[in-house]
């Protein structure tokens, strides 16, 4: 009796529990264009970027901007489309998804009397009312798409030279990229336009000298849209760059020089230690000595499909 | 002549009980009205230039209007997420893929055919086969072309070049429309399941991919063993218009190269890749990008609603959840229409008989209710069942019914019996013979 007892009142506690787990979100977002943003309760000053999949509790608030969309998925299954720019409570949202369910049966009767009673449309009659359409088009500010760079956010180098390889924009024509480069008080120091996806620096020009940390961002010239985010570069310090010379002086043993096989070996070098940007611009560089060995191309593909960032 | 006049007295014979008149006329009269079909389909067919409403009318089903307007909503599905690629090349691609890797999908699924090498961007093809040899369950898309009567096969199976489908397996991404080409005007309701190109099956690409991610649910819509699987859409996603949009988590370029995303998304989940626009906002756009049943204008042309790659994820959330469409066989479709159109003529013609002055306003009155009836009973066994009836053939004789039994039973029934529709030259023909 006692036993029974108490497993009753187990159950009817995990009853009670378990519906409130397992609905731990309002919302989950589907899709997500523009740059909309979520603020949770107890941080007030804290907007942060939304991202597609983020769960959303009752409490939590978003912020459509712009000409952005959202598209958000109830825990319901049900889903709703936000086009209008604005803040909302997701509380507030779920109310009218609940709201908006209609029969088939509703719709049915909906659409016949949509129809029976519309109007038919004159469009030479009534012209005036018909000049939604230009023959222009329009050219509006929107959310910047990504130009993704090859590698991490920030990135420690040894150096002198880096290159810097990005994914192409892919515009139908070939465009400019400019690269404008910033030191770490975000003052421009040099700005490079360049056709190809890629610039080598090297970090013994003046203008680079005193800087620890360079930081860059490359856009597609006349194409707004098209920029990437901030990278960093951290030139390595001092004690660091010396023990690294030397290891890769021994590792190199006597294949040094300019030779592709040599760039090689310090990029499989370069690569043990860490050092994905150096390890980038030795593969470049081994591959611009020699664009026929398929092999280079091979270790270069698989480096970069190895790596986290 | 004598034959023409034994007929006519044949005829007369058989029309001798009242009765079987009222049945005979009523078989007729259903024949009558089906010939007219069959005329007006033909006639406007050669004048078609002159039809534009009909032109336009051929390319909607009834239940377009279920799918656009007057079905449930259904829930969005949760197996899949859609990128978009844009107008990435191969590295672009590359990058997007092994960015996804990182998060462990179950199954890649690329709606892209990289045909041939890029000379000009080795590097590029080097990345991308490296990334896909890394890609766990991957199915990459081919196109069965050059159809061959003789052996209702196709003699091609095109596929990315080698150095890429070697990796993975491949699914046909062919999907059934008008179009002569990929970029001419495109509609899409169907698919083919599993073509034959040179004496082999090449399944669909979403049922390859189903295959991978639940090989129960994709076995169970193969066991269907049907050729062709109407498409049962469930909506469009992020980048495409049309009604129910945003029923598939979608991600631009940008939210990969980011990695705007929460990892669990990916995670175990079904990844489709392929071109949605230049980006989410790209409205514009129309490559890849068919007419479907959710189009909110589903009568007549508009601008298309849905790119192909959405269209395979609608296919895979068919499978997947078991949302199959079944279609009433043609044989029972012809049956009901015959019934209906017979049904309607008898009860038209006794209208006519016993209610001559009422007859217009009744049977128009009448005819209209009928057709929303049947439209509904169309809707909702499509809601309920998941079963496309097929009353298009009906409808249409009921449509026609009224004003096609007046000129039956005014002209045809009357040149037919005594009652003053006596051919001239057996009138003359007796007149002469009497003198």
């Amino acid at each position: 009796m006692k036993h029974l007892k108490t497993t009753t009142a187990v159950l009817f506690f995990s009853l009670l529990i378990t519906p409130a787990m397992a609905q731990d979100f309002v919302f989950r977002v589907l899709a997500n264009n523009g740059d909309n943003q979520l603020k949770v309760p107890g941080q007030e000053d804290s907007w942060r970027p939304l991202k597609t999949g983020e769960k959303l509790k009752a409490d939590d608030e978003i912020k459509v901007v712009g000409e952005a969309y959202l598209g958000l998925i109830h825990h319901s299954g049900k889903t709703l489309e936000i086009k209008k720019a604005g803040n909302y409570q997701a509380e507030e949202l779920s109310s009218q998804v609940k709201q908006g369910a209609n029969s088939v049966m509703e719709k049915y009767a909906d659409f016949l009397i949509s129809k029976i009673s519309e109007e038919e449309e004159d469009v030479v009659k009534d012209y005036k009312k018909y000049q939604n359409a230009t023959g222009a088009v329009k050219r509006a500010l929107s959310k910047a798409t990504a130009l993704k760079v090859l590698m991490p956010q920030t990135s420690t180098v040894m150096g002198p030279q880096v290159t810097l390889r990005w994914i192409e924009a892919g515009l139908a024509k070939p465009p400019v990229y400019l690269v404008t480069l910033k030191n770490e008080f975000s003052q421009t120091i040099k700005t490079i336009k360049t056709r190809e996806p890629f610039i080598t620096l090297d970090l013994r020009e003046d203008v680079f000298k005193k800087q620890e940390l360079v930081i860059f961002d490359v856009q597609v010239v006349g194409k707004k849209r098209y920029k990437s985010d901030e990278y960093g570069i951290k030139r390595m310090a001092g004690d660091n760059s010396d023990q690294i010379k030397e290891e890769l002086a021994t590792f190199a043993g006597k294949n040094g020089g300019d030779q592709a096989m040599s760039h090689l070996l310090k990029a499989m070098f370069f690569e043990d230690k860490n050092l994905p940007l150096d390890a980038i611009t030795a593969y470049e560089r081994a591959i611009a000595l020699e664009p026929e060995v398929a092999e280079f191309k091979l270790l270069y593909s698989r480096f970069i499909t190895s790596q986290k960032f | 002549m004598k034959n023409i006049s034994r007929l006519f007295r044949f005829i007369k014979r058989a029309f001798s009980s009242r009765r079987k008149r009222f049945w005979m006329h009523a078989t007729l009269g259903t024949i009558f009205i089906f010939l007219l079909i069959g005329f007006v389909v033909q006639v406007f067919s050669r004048l078609n230039f002159l039809d534009p409403v009909g032109d336009a009318l051929k390319d909607i089903e009834v239940t377009d209007l279920v799918f656009s307007r007057l079905r449930g909503e259904p829930a969005a599905d949760e197996h899949i997420v859609i990128v978009n690629i844009a107008r990435l090349d191969r590295r672009g691609i590359a990058e997007q893929l092994r960015i996804i890797n990182k998060y462990k999908p179950r199954v890649v699924g690329i709606d892209v055919l990289f045909e041939g090498e890029k000379k000009e961007d080795p590097m590029g093809d080097a990345v991308l086969a490296e990334v896909l040899s890394e890609t766990n369950n991957l199915v990459m898309v081919s196109k069965v072309n050059d159809y061959d009567e003789g052996s209702d096969g196709y003699r091609q199976l095109e596929k990315s070049h080698p150095m890429f489908s070697r990796y993975g397996v491949t699914g046909h991404a062919n999907l059934t429309t008008e179009a002569l080409s990929q970029e001419q005007y495109k509609s899409s309701r169907m698919f083919m399941t599993k073509p034959i190109v040179n004496g082999e099956e090449e399944l669909a690409f979403a049922i390859k991919v189903a295959a991978l991610y639940d090989p129960d649910a994709a076995k169970a819509f193969v066991d269907r063993s049907n050729d062709t699987e109407i498409i049962n859409f469930r909506g469009n996603a992020l980048g495409g218009t049309g009604g129910f949009g945003n029923k598939f988590y979608a991600l631009d370029v940008a939210d990969i190269f980011r990695e705007n995303f929460t990892p669990d998304l990916i995670k175990n989940k079904i990844v489709l890749m392929g071109f949605m626009g230049e980006g989410f906002n790209d409205l514009t756009t129309i490559e890849d990008k068919f007419y479907t049943p959710l189009n909110p204008q589903y009568a007549g042309r508009a601008f298309p609603d849905m790119f192909g790659v959405v269209i395979h994820a609608n296919i895979l959330a068919m499978i997947l959840n078991k949302d199959f469409i079944d279609t009433m066989p043609a044989f029972i479709s012809t049956v009901v229409n015959i019934l209906l159109c017979f049904f309607n003529v008898v009860l038209f013609s006794w209208i006519y008989f016993r209610f001559p002055l009422w007859y217009d306003g009744v049977t128009k009155t009448l005819q209209l209710i009928e057709t929303f009836l049947l439209l509904l009973l169309v809707i909702l066994f499509f809601h309920w069942f998941n079963y496309a009836l097929n009353f298009t053939l009906g409808i249409a004789s009921i449509l026609l019914a009224s004003d096609a039994l007046e000129v039956y039973h005014s002209v045809i029934r009357n040149a037919l019996t005594d009652k003053a529709g006596r051919l001239y030259f057996l009138e003359k023909k007796r007149r002469n013979q009497n003198l």
